[in-house]
């Protein structure tokens, strides 16, 4: 067991390195695809695109979980319980709708480029990061909470003291989800011109290049997995603590 | 006759039961006890093949357990547990009529049969029978849990702790039932359970065991009284004289009484003692008179200290350490016995009771 | 309701803040931005209609009146930006502006939606299956008024009917078919990790990570060993496999649609409560029994919201299979995207919103319906 993660450890970041190195890439695709073209995408650098990439992610990410950690402390407390089922219910409309739908809509508004999708991105990845935090803070122990007023903790204190933390391995769990989700819909960001990794893909399936597809499409992938598991490892250590 | 020879079960290392041995005749209820992790559970689940032993044999009229279809075996056992496990996605009637139903019984003699369960054990079948588990209490799903195992008319029943899970109050409730349930069916039952008390009450034959083994199987008033080991003291408990009595009833040490007639003038008295119960025209109990106190020229009917018969007399069927409780409490030395309808029927004294509990047999 | 109801109130506030956006938008053709007109422009009277009607809302539920006032204001609401709709074309000719097409501006989207979760809150207190008729019935007689003519997404529709209805069924198609065979696998898979707990951990593995990768990678990960083999072995081609189309969207949607009903199903059959399942063993019931009469009735209605997820979700994953041309409706919206013009955009999107919301609904109809009764199933 200890092997295969130590082995997940090596072998993803290993695998995230080759392709980000332009001469083995183009040695590996042209062992694949010997008839096709061209085997790199050249008008920008894997590491370029993976950067413009990680910069949405990041961009709307950090908004969204303040945001939705924001609220859904507002909306568990004793002021803001009213907004719950609201915020509920928007929440399960919000996630039968499809990223990309969204991602459309945003370009009438905002126009083309890095705008739309990361505004897209930004409320996409609030709900999931709302629910979980909701989901945490009403699932610590309102035995705990009593104990805490009693001993004289302010209704702050207990917020930062006690319930955020217990809360926290779900919160991430939240996080997690929301990244995720990021990096995925990151991907159709190159349709309405955001760059990232969803160029290469674009142009190879406008140009019939499986090469180019194949390459964005792996760097993407790896990327998720690797965000994937580094929360996740985040998280279970959190979650022991807790 | 459920018979087990040398039964032994092993988890890996660790071992369960070791070679216990017991023959619980046709028609008795015997009790398994002991700690948790004594091996009780084990033993019973072995007899229905939920657990397979390691070595030895169990044989039910003589027949092997191994031998035959498990399946089959099981549908011919009652089988009740702790937390009930009734199919919650079934009526009550649905999950009374399991067996039957597995057995192939015609659709009619099914339901006749679900209806008398469901009287037998005290619910409606008209008002419960198409209810479903979600909507029953405690006792109720307990009951229910009862009826199904009876449903094939097994003629042996195991039961693991069944009534654990309720409150005391509903727990004393089902034990009296399940009590006149057994004596007007007469099934073969093995009972396990982790309180004494409810093993001293409901038992033919209380089965002691520790780490695996046996350490004393006695009829409940043997094991009171003698005690095989430490062990067993102690988890009878220092108050095993009290538990003793509770096996008996007020009728078992009462003595007839008679009442003085609350028109009786002081004169007429021919008590031999000095508070005698008084009783009406009908010889319903009214209370006591201190014989002392009737001047000359009044009747019992003006001295007499009035009481309600139904709190302050004793029942025939009551136990008789409830009745040395209420004497305590009362501090008197004796209390009177009535009937249903408040008729004086006989009285207990303290000294009867202390007879008895050094003695050990009935008046 | 003896405390206001501030939800309502805050998304009032939302309804007056609108009315300074504007509210429709003209346009000579379908690429040109167009104009935008605020309400008071059009009409100031509805303007006014308006502000009234949600301050009234406001108060309305600021106090010891019940749930019923509210509501009726909420419907007069409804009406009124139903019938803006209606009354646009000819306000907007009394104004002398050219158009051959309008579209609704943020005043109406976010009028709209406050609305809509006014009713949305408002259900939840008023039980009354007369007051939703109502709305759904102005909704209807919306799609009669001539103003209709003029919507932007309704034109796109007429020009392209035939194609929307191709490119729908192709959506039905690929929801139909990936979704139905990763039920098969999927439940395979849930049974199979539950029945042996040592596939539990890989099985779950392989599930999980196909979730976390990009849809649009996924699909291009498929794409590449699809027209490999397609190249190699051209009577592959002959059956239809290509590298982009049908089939790599076929396989990706169902990969995807694996995690939600394998772990539902798993869920669903290892939460039966075990007593129950040794009550039932004790009794005699032999392995089908207890698998047919006992295990799958009390896992079903767990199962099925699995399958309702994943149905939910794949309604928006089809839409980025238009992207390797397997067609459906998201074929509009990357048209639209391409061609810069929204209206495109909202003929691929509405629909596929419309039907992740019904199909939604109509598994929380169905599911209580095939699950046993006297368990307790999730909305």
């Amino acid at each position: 067991m200890r092997f295969r993660r130590a082995a997940g450890w090596i072998v993803t970041p290993a695998a995230l390195g080759l392709c980000l190195i332009p001469p083995v890439a183009t040695a590996f695709f042209r062992f694949l695809f010997p008839d096709v073209p061209d085997h790199l995408y050249t008008r920008s650098t894997m590491v370029t695109l993976l950067g413009q990439h990680l910069a949405l992610v990041a961009i709307s990410s950090l908004p969204a979980v303040i945001a939705g950690i924001g609220a859904g402390v507002a909306v568990t407390r004793r002021g803001g319980e009213e907004f719950l089922s609201l915020v509920k219910g928007a929440a399960a409309i919000a996630q039968t709708f499809p990223p990309a739908a969204v991602l459309a809509l945003a370009v009438p508004a905002l126009g083309f480029g890095t705008k739309p999708a990361v505004f897209a991105l930004f409320l996409f990845s609030i709900f999931p990061v709302l629910e979980n935090t909701i989901a945490g803070i009403r699932s610590v122990p309102p035995a705990v909470l009593d104990a805490a007023a009693g001993m004289g903790m302010g209704p702050v204190v207990r917020l930062l003291r006690i319930e955020l933390p217990l809360a926290f391995p779900v919160i991430l769990g939240g996080v997690r989800t929301a990244v995720v989700i990021n990096v995925g819909t990151a991907t159709l960001g190159a349709i309405v011109g955001a760059g990232g990794l969803g160029v290469p893909i674009i142009a190879g399936l406008v140009r019939f290049n499986p090469a180019f597809v194949l390459h964005g499409a792996l760097v993407a992938a790896l990327l998720a997995f690797v965000l994937d598991r580094s929360l996740r490892s985040l998280e279970t250590r959190y979650g022991r603590e807790a | 006759m459920i018979e087990l020879t040398n039964v032994r079960k092993e988890y890996g290392e660790t071992l369960a039961v070791e070679d216990l041995s017991l023959r619980i005749p046709t028609g008795t209820l015997c009790v398994l006890i002991g700690p948790s992790g004594c091996g009780k559970t084990t033993t019973l689940r072995m007899i229905n093949r939920l657990v397979e032993p390691t070595s030895g044999s169990i044989r039910l009229d003589g027949s092997p357990v191994e031998t035959r279809d498990v399946n089959e075996l099981r549908r011919n056992i009652g089988y009740v547990i702790q937390q009930v496990g009734l199919f919650p996605h079934m009526t009550v009637s649905q999950n009374v009529a399991t067996v039957p139903r597995l057995l192939k019984w015609d659709k009619k003699s099914t339901a006749a049969r679900v209806n008398e369960l469901l009287d037998l054990v005290g619910l409606d079948p008209g008002e419960y029978g198409e209810k479903y588990p979600s909507q029953l209490s405690g006792g109720e799903a307990q009951r229910i849990g009862v009826a199904r195992a009876l449903a094939a008319d097994p003629q042996i029943v195991l039961m693991d702790e069944p009534f654990g899970a309720v409150d005391p109050l509903t727990r004393d409730i089902l034990q009296s039932e399940f009590i006149k349930i057994q004596r007007k069916l007469k099934k073969t039952v093995v009972f396990v359970t982790h309180d004494i008390d409810e093993a001293i009450r409901m038992a033919d034959t209380v089965v002691v065991m520790q780490e695996g083994r046996i350490v004393q199987a006695d009829s409940p008033e043997d094991l009171l009284a003698r005690p095989a080991t430490s062990f067993v003291r102690d988890f009878v408990g220092a108050d095993r004289a009290l538990k003793r009595l509770a096996r008996f009833a007020v009728a078992d040490i009462m003595v007839p009484a008679e009442g003085l007639g609350v028109d009786l003038e002081a004169t007429e008295i021919a008590s031999e003692y000095r508070f005698p119960w008084v009783v009406d025209e009908d010889g319903r109990f009214v209370g006591w008179v201190d014989t002392d106190a009737v001047s000359a020229g009044t009747t019992v009917g003006e001295a007499l200290h009035r009481v309600v018969a139904a709190e302050f007399c004793l029942r025939e069927e009551g136990s008789v350490k409830d009745a040395l409780s209420r004497m305590i409490h009362e501090g008197v030395q004796s209390l009177p016995v009535a009937d249903g309808d408040g008729r004086l029927t006989g009285s207990v004294t303290l000294a009867a009771i202390q007879e008895f509990s050094t003695r050990g047999t009935a008046l | 309701m003896n405390r206001a109801n501030r939800v309502v109130q805050a998304l009032a506030g939302l309804g007056v803040v609108s009315l300074f956006f504007p509210s429709i938008v003209a346009k000579a053709n379908r690429v040109v931005s167009g104009d935008a007109f605020p309400l008071w422009d059009l009409s100031p009277l509805f303007a006014a209609l308006l502000l009234v009607a949600w301050v009234l809302l406001a108060v309305s539920v600021a106090g010891r009146t019940g749930p019923r006032v509210p509501a009726w204001i909420a419907i007069g609401l409804t009406l009124l930006h139903l019938l803006i709709i209606h009354m646009a074309p000819g306000w907007l000719d009394a104004l002398g502006v050219t158009y051959s097409r309008i579209s609704l501006g943020p005043h109406m989207w976010i009028g709209l939606f406050s609305v809509a979760f006014v009713l949305l809150d408002l259900q939840t207190r008023v039980r009354n299956r007369l007051f939703f008729l109502m709305v759904a019935a102005a909704i209807v007689t919306f799609a009669f008024s001539p103003a209709v003519q003029f919507l932007s997404t309704y034109l796109e529709f007429l020009g392209k009917r035939d194609r929307f209805l191709y490119e729908m069924g192709r959506h039905l198609m690929l929801l139909g078919w990936s979704v139905g065979t990763a039920t098969v696998v999927g439940v395979g898979i849930g049974i199979g990790a539950w029945r042996r707990p040592i596939l539990e951990s890989p099985l779950f593995a392989f599930v999980n990570g196909v979730q976390t990768i990009p849809s649009l990678a996924l699909f291009g990960l498929l794409i590449a060993p699809l027209a490999f083999l397609s190249m190699r072995f051209p009577v592959l081609r002959q059956w239809g496999l290509r590298g982009i189309g049908f089939t790599p969207a076929y396989i990706a949607l169902t990969l995807y649609a694996l995690l939600p009903i394998a772990r539902n199903t798993y869920l669903g059959f290892a939460g039966v409560d075990p007593a129950v399942a040794d009550a039932a063993r004790g009794m005699g019931m032999d392995t089908k029994a207890l698998f047919l009469q006992i295990y799958v009735p009390l896992a079903t209605p767990v199962v099925l919201t699995g399958i309702r997820v994943a149905v939910v979700q794949a309604v928006g994953n089809v839409v980025v299979a238009a992207l390797i041309g397997a067609g459906g409706l998201g074929s509009f919206v990357f048209q639209g995207l391409g061609q810069n013009a929204p209206d495109l955009i909202m003929l691929g999107v509405l629909p596929v919103l419309a039907m992740a919301i019904l199909l939604d609904r109509f598994f929380a109809v169905i599911i209580p319906l095939l699950s046993p009764k006297g368990i307790p199933v999730q909305p």
